[in-house]
C-alpha cells in the first residue's frame, strides 16, 4: 500500500470527502478545512452518471454515453476506468456502512420525485427507491408532510407511466405535530419506540400484493435499517424511499456516516474559512497558516460558495480570487473553472464542463475529478520522494 | 351603464366613484386585477414632499390624497412615516426651495437632528446634513385592489377579468357598446360610455375610439432587499433623480427607481447593469446597501401622456390627464384618463367621473374620498394547518382559501413563494396542493411558469448571496424534482 | 449590529445539523427559531416562539451555515423576549454569573428542596469539586518559548483547580513560562449569552477583561475550556468589540506542538491497551473542528481511540442544570451512553468541564480534560519509564 503525504482538502460537500477517504484509505494524513457543513444534507443521495442527452432525452446507457462524447479528457471515455471508479466507491461505501448493492450496475434505473415524474439515477444506496422500468407501485402518504402528497403523486405517476398506483395513509404517532418535517419523523423512527409504532402502524395496511411500497424518505437516519426491516417484515414485499427536498435525510445519513468513517481515520476537521491557497499551504481567515504537501479545493460551485457572481456578472474563485470569466445566460451549476489543475487543484463543482443541473452528471463529476486529483496528487509526492 | 376599461388603480377608482354616484359599472381586464403598473411600483403613499419644488399642484394633492387614503383604506395602508435625508453637497438652494415648496403646498416637516435620524434609520449615511421628517406611509397596492374588487362588487360593479376588448360600437357617433373576447368566445356588452383607464395600453385602448394619442412612456427599475432593513420611507433630498427612494414593504425594502423612456407598453425585462447602477445609487443613502441581501428586480411602465393636439379636458396638474374625445370632436362618450400615481388614483376617479357624469346628464356629487373601503369579513382562522410557504408563512388553509384564483392571484393574494427563497422551497409545495384539485399536467406547466416568472426578477441581480439562492432553487427544481421533463414516450 | 442576519437560503443545513432538533420534537429548530424570527422581528412583529430556550446555544447551526447567518445569536436575541415565571428568572440570573456560582463550590450538595424551588434538575448531577494534589513535572524540555497566560475559567478555578495546575505543569515542561489569569474569578460571558441575556454577557465579558489587562504581557492565552476559546477568539471581537492583545489558542492545539522529546517520554509508557473515547465538545467543533483530540490522544500513546457519536452531550454549560431541559439533556448523551456499552472504554477524553460530568454521569466513566490525561501519562513515565 502507498503511504502518502500530508494534504489540506478544502470544502466538506461530496468531492472533499471522496477524496480525502482516498488519501486516508491509503494511511496518508488528511486537514480537511471547511468553512459549513457540506452540500450532502441538501441531496438524496444519488449520485447521478449522465441522465440527459443535450437535448434533454434520457440516457439509459451512461457508459455508452461517455464512450460516445469525447470531453476535455480522453480518459473520460474509457468505460472500465468508470468502472474501477465506480467500484472503488462501492467498496468504500460498504467500508463505510452505506447498503450498496455488491455490484456496479450497467444501466441507469428510473426513480420518482416527489411530484410523481420519473427521472433516471444511476448510483444509489438500497435504501433509495429505483426501478429498471415502471411498473405498478404503492405510495405512502404521511400526514404533514407537504413535500410528498402521495395521491398526487400516484396520480403523475399513473399520467407518466400508465402504471397503477395505490396509495394509504400513515396514522399518526402520540407527540406528533403537524409541522413535523421529513427529520422530525425519521428522529422519531430512529428510536426503539418509533419503530414499535411504525410496525403497529403498518399492520393495519398489509392487503394481498406485491407491488413495492414506496415512502417519502424518513425512514430513519442513523437507524435506517432497521426502520426499513420493520416495514419490509410487516407489509412483506420490498419497501424503498423517494428523496426530498431539503432537510433530505438520505443525504444526511451518508453524511453522518462518511464523516465518521474520516474521523476515525484520524483526519483532522479544521472549522474556518480559507481565504488564500496555494499549492502548498491555506491562510484561514483569522490569520493561521497550514501546510501540506498539497491542496485540493472542493469548495464547490455557486451554491457551494467556492465561485461568487459579482454584481458585474464576474465569476471569481472565493479562495484564490481568480476571476475566472462572466456569467452568461447558462444554469449557474454549469459555471466553474476550465480546467481542474489551475494554480490550486479544483475538484467537484467548480469545474466547467460538468453541469449536474442540466445533464445530470454530478455523481460522475465528483467520483472522476476526486480519482484525477488523487492520482496526480500520488504522482506529485512519489516524485517528491524521488528528488 | 360605463364601461371602464383596465383593472388597476385607475380603472377601479374610476369605477368605484361612479357605482357611489349610483351610475352602474363594468370593469373589462384584459388580465389579472393589478397585473400592469399598479402591481409593478414600490409601495410609497406619497406625502407630496417629493414633488414639492417640481410639481407643486401634485405635492398639494398628493398631501390631501395622503390623508384621504389613511381615512378610507386603513387597513390597505402603513403609516411608517418617512423622511427626506440630504447627503450630498451642494444642495443649499434646492434644500431652500424644496422647504418654501412643502409650505406652500401645506406639507407637514419636522427637521429632526442629524443624531436622530442616525439613530431611527440605521445604517444610514453618517454624512447626512439635514435630514426632515414627513408623513410618507406605505401603500399595501394589492390589498388596496382587492378591498377596490370587494367594495366595488358588493355594490354591484361587475368586473370582468382575462376578458380583451375588441371593438367599441357606436349608433350615430355615440358609444353604444363594446365587444371583447373572453377564453369562452366573444360577446357584447351594451354601455352608453366608455372609459379608457388601461394605463400604458390607454394608446392601444384610444385607437379603438379612433383617436390617436400619444403616449410618454418610460420604465422605471425597482429592487427588493430580502429584509425590513429601514423601518420608515427615506428619500434622498435632492432634486428628483434616479435611486433616490427606499420603502419599507411588508418584510422588504424597496429600492426605486429610474427613469428610461420606451414606446411598448410591456415592461421590459430587468438587467444587470441597470440593478448594479440603481444600487449604487441607493449607496449614496446607505452605504451598507450593497451587503444587504437582495431578492429581486422589477419593472415597472410610467403611463405618462404627452398630449400632441388633444386637448385635455381637465389639466388638473402635469401628472394626470382626462379627455373627453366627443368634446375633441372625436367619438362621443369615449373618454381617456391618463397619466397619474397610486397616490391620487381616487382623484383620478372622482375627476373622470366628474366628466362621466356629466355626460350621462347627472349630478350627484363624489363621495369617494368619505367612504371607507371595508375589508372583506375575516376568514375563518384554520389553526391546525401545515405551512406551505416558510418565508412568509403561508399555511395550507391560506392556500385553500384561495383556490379558485388564477395561478397568479393565488400567488398575490397569499404573498407565497415572495420571500427571501422565492419559491426554492415552497412552489412545488404550493403545485402539488393545488394538483389534488386540478388535473396534473395544468399543475405542472404552472410549477414551470411560476419558476419562469420567479427566476425573471432574480437573475438580473444574481450576485453573492442571491446567486447561491437562485442555483439551489435550479438544482432542486431540474435535479430533485425534475421538473420540465417531458415523459410521454414512457407509456 | 448584525451581519449577515438577512442572507438566509433556507436551505436547511442548519436544521440538519441541529442536535436538539434530533431529540425534541417541540423544539422548532434553527432556521424558524433564528433568521426567519428575525425577519419578522425587524419587520416590527412582536412575538417570541414556544420552546426558543430549548436551544442550548451550540452553534453548530451556525457553524453548517454557507452564508454564515448568525444563527445561533440571532435565537438569543429570540430568547429574550420570552417571558418567564420568577423562579426561572431568578435561576437563569444565577447560573447567567458562573463564576458566582463556583465560589461556593465546596459546598458540594445542594439540597433537594432548594433544587426543587430553583427549577434546578434533580436528575442531572451538580458539579463537584475534584481534589488532586498537582506536582511539577520536572525541567523543562525545551528552550524558553516565551510566557503565556493559561485562562483560568471559572469552572475550572472553582471546580477543578488541579486541572489549572497540571495544565500550568505540562505547558512549564514545554518551555512556556505560565501566569494564571484572570487572578479573581471572572466568566468570559458565554453563559449570560447561551442564557438569551446578551447584554449581561457583554458586562460580564467587559468586567472580565479588565481583569485580564491586570496580568503582563503575554503571547498567547491558552484556554482549557472550548466554551471560553471560542468566546474570547470570536465573540469578543465580533459581539462585543473586545481584543486581547495576543491569539487565544485551545490547550489541545498546544500540546500537538509540544516537542518530539514529549512525545517519545509519552511513548515509552504507551497506554495502547487502554480504549478511550474523544469527545470534542459542540463549543469545540464550532471554534476550532474536530478530531484534534484523536490526534491528540493516539500521538500519547492511546492507540484504542474512538471519536465519539454525539454531536453535542446535553450539558451545554448549565443548560441540563435546568429542570425544563433535564430529558433533552439526557436524550442528547444517550448515544455516548450506546458507545460507551460498546465500546467499554477506559475513559473520555473531553475538552469541558461542565460536559464531562455529564458525560460521566451517563456512562459511568472516567471523563477528564486532555491535560489531565497528558499528565496522568507522563506521570506514569516519570514513575516507570524514566528508567529506560
Amino acid at each position: 500500500m502507498t503511504t502518502c503525504g500530508d494534504v489540506i482538502v478544502v470544502g466538506r460537500g461530496p468531492a472533499g470527502l471522496l477524496f480525502s477517504s482516498l488519501v486516508a484509505q491509503n494511511r496518508g494524513s488528511v486537514i480537511l478545512v471547511a468553512d459549513a457543513q457540506g452540500s450532502f444534507p441538501l441531496w438524496g443521495g444519488q449520485w447521478d452518471f449522465c441522465n440527459y442527452t443535450d437535448d434533454g432525452e434520457h440516457v439509459l446507457d451512461p457508459y455508452q454515453w461517455w464512450q460516445q462524447h469525447p470531453s476535455a479528457w480522453d480518459e473520460v471515455r474509457d468505460a472500465s476506468t468508470w468502472t474501477l471508479r465506480w467500484q472503488h466507491l462501492m467498496t468504500l461505501w460498504q467500508e463505510i456502512g452505506i447498503p450498496v448493492p455488491d455490484r456496479v450496475p450497467k444501466l441507469n434505473r428510473w426513480m420518482v420525485t416527489p411530484l410523481g415524474q420519473l427521472r433516471p439515477t444511476y448510483w444509489v444506496a438500497n435504501w433509495h427507491f429505483v426501478m429498471e422500468r415502471p411498473g405498478p407501485l404503492v405510495f405512502v402518504d404521511v400526514p404533514g408532510l407537504v413535500d410528498f402528497r402521495a395521491e398526487v403523486v400516484a396520480r403523475v405517476y399513473t399520467a407518466t407511466t400508465g402504471q397503477m398506483a395505490k396509495t394509504f395513509r400513515l396514522a399518526v404517532p402520540s407527540g406528533w405535530r403537524r409541522d413535523w418535517h421529513a427529520l422530525n419523523w425519521a428522529w422519531f423512527l430512529d428510536s426503539k419506540a418509533g419503530q414499535d409504532w411504525l410496525g403497529q402502524a403498518l399492520r393495519d395496511q398489509v392487503r394481498a400484493g406485491e407491488e413495492a411500497v414506496v415512502f417519502p424518505q424518513i425512514l430513519g437516519v442513523d437507524h435506517c435499517e432497521e426502520v426499513l426491516e420493520v416495514a419490509q417484515r410487516v407489509l412483506g414485499r420490498p419497501v424503498a424511499e423517494v428523496p426530498l427536498p431539503p432537510p433530505a435525510v438520505g443525504g444526511i445519513r451518508i453524511q453522518r456516516r462518511w464523516e465518521y468513517w474520516l474521523r476515525r481515520h484520524g483526519i483532522q476537521l479544521v472549522s474556518a474559512r480559507v481565504t488564500a491557497a496555494n499549492r502548498h499551504s491555506v491562510t484561514l481567515q483569522d490569520g493561521r497558516a497550514l501546510a501540506a504537501d498539497a491542496v485540493v479545493l472542493a469548495t464547490g460551485g455557486i451554491l457551494g460558495g467556492g465561485l461568487e457572481i459579482q454584481p458585474s456578472g464576474s465569476v471569481r474563485n472565493t479562495v484564490t480570487g481568480a476571476v475566472i470569466g462572466t456569467l452568461g445566460d447558462q444554469l449557474l451549476g454549469a459555471v466553474g473553472h476550465r480546467n481542474w489543475d489551475e494554480s490550486v487543484p479544483v475538484i467537484g463543482r467548480m469545474i466547467q464542463g460538468w453541469n449536474p443541473d442540466k445533464r445530470g452528471n454530478g455523481g460522475a463529476m465528483n467520483l472522476w475529478t476526486a480519482h484525477v486529483a488523487y492520482q496526480a496528487f500520488i504522482g506529485h509526492t512519489a516524485l517528491a520522494r524521488e528528488n | 351603464m360605463v364601461v371602464v376599461i383596465g383593472g388597476g388603480c385607475t380603472g377601479l377608482g374610476v369605477a368605484w366613484d361612479l357605482i357611489l354616484r349610483g351610475v352602474p359599472v363594468t370593469v373589462v381586464e384584459a388580465r389579472e386585477l393589478g397585473s400592469g403598473t399598479s402591481g409593478r411600483f414600490h409601495g410609497l403613499l406619497h406625502s407630496g414632499g417629493r414633488y414639492a419644488v417640481t410639481d407643486p399642484v401634485s405635492a398639494k394633492q398628493c398631501r390631501q390624497e395622503n390623508e384621504v387614503l389613511r381615512r378610507i383604506a386603513p387597513s390597505a395602508v402603513e403609516s411608517v412615516g418617512g423622511y427626506f435625508v440630504s447627503v450630498d453637497d451642494g444642495v443649499e438652494s434646492y434644500m431652500r426651495d424644496w422647504i418654501a415648496g412643502t409650505q406652500s403646498a401645506g406639507i407637514p416637516v419636522t427637521e429632526v437632528s442629524v443624531e436622530t435620524a442616525i439613530r431611527r434609520l440605521p445604517g444610514l449615511n453618517p454624512r447626512v446634513q439635514r435630514a426632515f421628517a414627513v408623513a410618507d406611509a406605505v401603500l399595501k397596492g394589492f390589498e388596496l385592489l382587492d378591498l377596490l374588487r370587494v367594495n366595488g362588487e358588493r355594490r354591484g360593479v361587475t368586473i370582468l377579468t382575462e376578458t380583451r376588448v375588441t371593438q367599441v360600437q357606436t349608433v350615430n357617433g355615440q358609444v353604444s357598446g363594446i365587444s371583447v373576447r373572453t377564453k369562452d368566445g366573444e360577446r357584447r356588452i351594451p354601455c352608453d360610455a366608455v372609459v379608457n383607464a388601461a394605463g400604458p395600453w390607454a394608446g392601444q385602448v384610444a385607437q379603438l375610439f379612433g383617436e390617436r394619442v400619444q403616449m410618454e412612456l418610460s420604465s422605471g427599475l425597482m429592487l427588493i432587499y430580502s429584509n425590513r432593513m429601514v423601518p420608515s420611507v427615506v428619500n434622498r433630498l435632492a432634486p428628483p433623480g434616479d435611486g433616490d427612494i427606499v420603502v419599507p414593504h411588508g418584510r422588504t425594502v424597496i429600492l426605486g427607481t429610474t427613469e428610461v423612456p420606451q414606446v411598448d407598453p410591456e415592461p421590459p425585462e430587468p438587467t444587470r447593469e441597470s440593478a448594479e447602477y440603481l444600487q449604487s445609487l441607493g449607496q449614496a443613502m446607505f452605504p451598507e446597501m450593497n451587503r444587504w441581501r437582495i431578492l429581486r428586480a422589477f419593472v415597472g411602465v410610467r403611463p405618462l401622456f404627452e398630449g400632441n393636439g388633444v386637448v385635455p379636458q381637465s389639466r388638473v396638474s402635469r401628472d394626470f390627464t382626462v379627455v373627453d374625445h366627443g368634446r375633441q370632436g372625436g367619438l362621443q362618450g369615449a373618454f381617456s384618463v391618463m397619466g397619474g400615481k397610486w397616490t391620487t388614483f381616487r382623484l383620478m376617479g372622482e375627476r373622470t367621473a366628474d366628466v362621466v357624469v356629466e355626460y350621462l346628464h347627472q349630478s350627484s356629487p363624489s363621495i369617494s374620498a368619505h367612504t371607507v373601503l371595508e375589508p372583506d369579513a375575516p376568514r375563518e382562522k384554520h389553526s391546525a394547518s401545515s405551512t406551505i410557504c416558510e418565508c412568509e408563512r403561508v399555511s395550507e388553509a391560506q392556500l385553500l382559501d384561495q383556490m379558485a384564483e388564477p395561478f397568479d392571484n393565488w400567488r398575490t393574494r397569499t404573498w407565497f413563494a415572495m420571500g427571501p427563497c422565492q419559491g426554492t422551497m415552497c412552489a412545488h409545495r404550493a403545485v402539488s396542493l393545488r394538483m389534488q384539485y386540478t388535473d396534473v399536467e395544468g399543475g405542472l406547466d404552472e410549477l414551470t411558469n411560476l419558476r419562469r416568472e420567479r427566476e425573471r426578477g432574480v437573475r438580473p441581480v444574481a450576485w453573492g448571496t442571491n446567486a447561491r439562492e437562485l442555483a439551489l432553487t435550479e438544482a432542486l427544481s431540474c435535479q430533485t424534482l425534475a421538473e420540465g421533463v417531458a415523459h410521454d414516450h414512457l407509456r | 449590529m448584525w451581519q449577515a442576519a438577512d442572507a438566509c437560503l433556507k436551505c436547511t443545513l442548519c436544521v440538519t445539523q441541529c442536535p436538539v432538533v434530533s431529540v425534541n420534537p417541540d423544539f422548532a429548530g434553527p432556521k424558524a427559531l433564528g433568521p426567519e424570527w428575525f425577519r419578522r422581528h425587524q419587520a416590527g412583529t412582536l412575538e417570541t416562539m414556544a420552546h426558543v430556550d430549548d436551544c442550548t446555544f451550540c452553534q453548530l447551526c451556525e457553524a453548517a451555515c454557507p452564508v454564515d447567518v448568525p444563527v445561533a445569536h440571532l435565537i438569543a436575541a429570540h430568547k429574550e423576549g420570552t417571558i418567564r415565571s420568577w423562579r426561572h428568572r431568578l435561576r437563569d440570573e444565577m447560573l447567567a454569573r458562573p463564576h458566582r456560582v463556583a465560589v461556593f463550590a465546596r459546598f458540594s450538595t445542594v439540597p433537594t428542596l432548594v433544587r426543587s424551588v430553583g427549577a434546578i434538575s434533580q436528575k442531572t448531577p451538580l458539579p463537584r469539586r475534584h481534589r488532586e494534589s498537582v506536582g511539577g513535572l520536572g525541567p523543562p524540555l525545551a528552550k524558553s518559548q516565551g510566557r503565556v497566560a493559561l485562562f483560568r475559567d471559572c469552572y475550572s478555578a472553582g471546580y477543578d483547580p488541579g486541572l489549572l495546575d497540571m495544565a500550568q505543569a505540562l505547558l512549564s515542561l514545554w518551555g512556556f513560562e505560565v501566569v494564571q489569569l484572570p487572578r479573581v474569578a471572572s466568566c468570559c460571558g458565554a453563559a449570560a449569552y447561551a442564557a438569551g441575556k446578551p447584554a449581561l454577557a457583554r458586562k460580564t465579558a467587559e468586567s472580565c477583561r479588565r481583569e485580564l489587562a491586570l496580568g503582563p504581557q503575554v503571547s498567547a492565552w491558552v484556554t482549557l475550556n472550548a466554551t471560553c476559546d471560542g468566546t474570547l477568539r470570536e465573540e469578543w471581537p465580533r459581539y462585543f468589540g473586545l481584543s486581547l492583545d495576543a491569539p487565544v489558542l485551545p490547550f489541545d492545539e498546544v500540546a500537538l506542538s509540544a516537542s518530539d522529546e514529549f512525545w517519545r517520554r509519552m511513548h515509552l509508557v504507551s497506554a495502547s491497551n487502554v480504549p478511550l473515547i474523544t469527545h470534542t465538545t459542540c463549543r469545540g467543533k464550532v471554534a476550532r473542528g474536530d478530531g484534534h483530540l484523536t490526534k491528540l490522544a493516539r500521538r500519547a500513546g492511546f492507540s484504542r481511540v474512538e471519536p465519539s457519536v454525539a454531536a453535542c452531550c446535553g450539558a451545554a454549560g448549565s443548560y441540563a442544570f435546568k429542570v425544563e431541559h433535564e430529558d433533552t439533556a439526557q436524550a442528547l448523551a444517550k448515544p455516548l451512553a450506546l458507545q460507551s456499552k460498546r465500546v467499554k472504554p477506559q475513559g473520555f477524553m473531553t475538552d469541558s468541564g461542565t460536559c464531562a460530568i455529564h458525560i460521566e454521569h451517563v456512562t459511568q466513566v472516567q471523563t477528564r480534560h486532555p491535560a489531565y490525561w497528558l499528565y496522568r501519562q507522563y506521570q506514569r513515565y516519570l514513575q516507570e519509564g524514566s528508567g529506560q
